[in-house]
């Protein structure tokens, strides 16, 4: 199988793979190229395929389903999850091989490998964090409308959510970033997953746009984006991409949705 | 002398696939979640990029129509139809060429 990497893909972006595939620690500029990297091989192609058209037809499209189900199905999505994964990870390199992809671990095809780990990753772990906040936004009393997970073509539906009339995403703050640098935000508030500076305590963030936050009222503090983990868990008010994004703690923006609907609900 | 940085090439199929095995065998760390300084930090740096960022159109004239397009050199982050440019937010600026007679009609 031919591949080819596309012309300007550097020794910098190689290097950022194989430190993926070894697990290494990562400073903020090798984090930066590792995104940059992972979206530089959406273009790399395998035969007819880009590396994006031949993931989802030779991982994700038979991996997926089975994997949601499972995860739905599971008491606890988080832990079943790292076994669901593993059973997945470990059929890659032989799904790779049925498509005549022999010499996975030479160089190129193993940035091929890499980048089917790398994407397998990043779907497990996203829809393993949907499915946690939906099941706990289900449990605090949130009316939400979510699609069906279950249907791939819901999966793919532009948004994961709406709450009260706005649109929302649920993402793991890599794959954020990975929109973040890829478009401008399309829907009107995120959901997010970070860690903290001390023993690597989760914090859940929720970014809106002015509009989504007006509907739930509220003061902001403003501030910059690399000041915000300092400022957090206070409401605090950034500039993206020319306009105004509101930053809430997770259990900040449910308080104050849960008290809307219910006002909504009385004056039904 | 600069430290050379280690690529896959550098390793042998053999060390390849051992970083695999080891891959599968750790579950990650992967593209799960940052911690919020760099996670802020690397956003930051994002836009800062974006602000800077030149994206280059080319133009053909076919049927004495324009036809856009997005130089090969250029980020891939602006959809381009014909003669549209379809912005992020959804709205969508139209080149048309000005017609002899409206170029005459424009100077008078």
């Amino acid at each position: 199988m031919d591949v080819r990497l596309p012309v300007n893909f550097t020794a910098a972006h190689r290097a950022a793979v194989l430190r993926f595939v070894q697990g290494r620690r990562m400073n903020d500029a090798q984090h930066a190229t590792q995104f940059e990297a992972f979206d530089m091989l959406h273009r790399a192609t395998v035969g007819n395929d880009t590396f994006t058209t031949f993931y989802e037809r030779v991982v994700e499209e038979p991996c997926a389903d089975s994997f949601i189900a499972a995860l739905l199905d599971a008491s606890d999505p988080e832990v079943a999850a790292v076994a669901l994964r593993r059973e997945v990870n470990q059929r890659i390199p032989a799904l790779l091989r049925q498509t005549g992809c022999l010499n996975l671990y030479q160089v190129p095809q193993f940035y091929l490998l890499a980048y089917c780990l790398y994407w397998w990753y990043a779907f497990t772990v996203g829809y393993t964090f949907e499915v946690t906040i939906l099941r706990d936004l289900t449990i605090s009393g949130i009316a939400y409308d979510a699609h069906d997970l279950r249907d791939r073509q819901a999966r793919r539906s532009p948004f994961d959510l709406v709450v009260l009339g706005f649109t929302g995403d649920i993402k793991t703050s890599t794959y954020f970033l990975h929109v973040v640098r890829s478009q401008a935000l399309p829907a009107d508030f995120y959901i997010t997953r970070l860690y903290g500076r001390l023993g690597g305590v989760q914090m859940l963030v929720v970014f809106l746009k002015r509009p989504a936050w007006n509907a739930i009222d509220g003061e902001t503090l403003p501030a910059t984006l690399t000041a915000l983990p300092s400022v957090l868990p206070t409401v605090a008010e950034i500039e993206h991409g020319g306009q105004a994004l509101v930053v809430a703690a997770y259990e900040d923006w449910k308080a104050r949705v849960l008290k809307c609907q219910r006002r909504e609900e009385k004056r039904e | 002398m600069s430290k050379k940085i280690q690529t896959p090439e550098d390793l042998s199929p053999e060390e390849l696939e051992q970083c695999v095995a080891n891959f599968v065998a750790r579950d990650g760390p992967g593209p799960g979640d940052l911690a919020a300084d760099p996670f802020f930090a690397l956003w930051e740096r994002f836009e800062a990029e974006r602000r800077e960022q030149v994206i280059e159109l080319e133009q053909d004239i076919v049927g004495g129509e324009i036809v856009l397009s997005v130089a090969p050199t250029s980020p891939d982050v602006l959809r381009v139809e014909r003669n549209e440019i379809r912005l992020e937010d959804g709205r969508r600026i139209v080149l048309r060429l000005r017609r002899p007679h409206q170029q005459v009609a424009a100077t008078q």
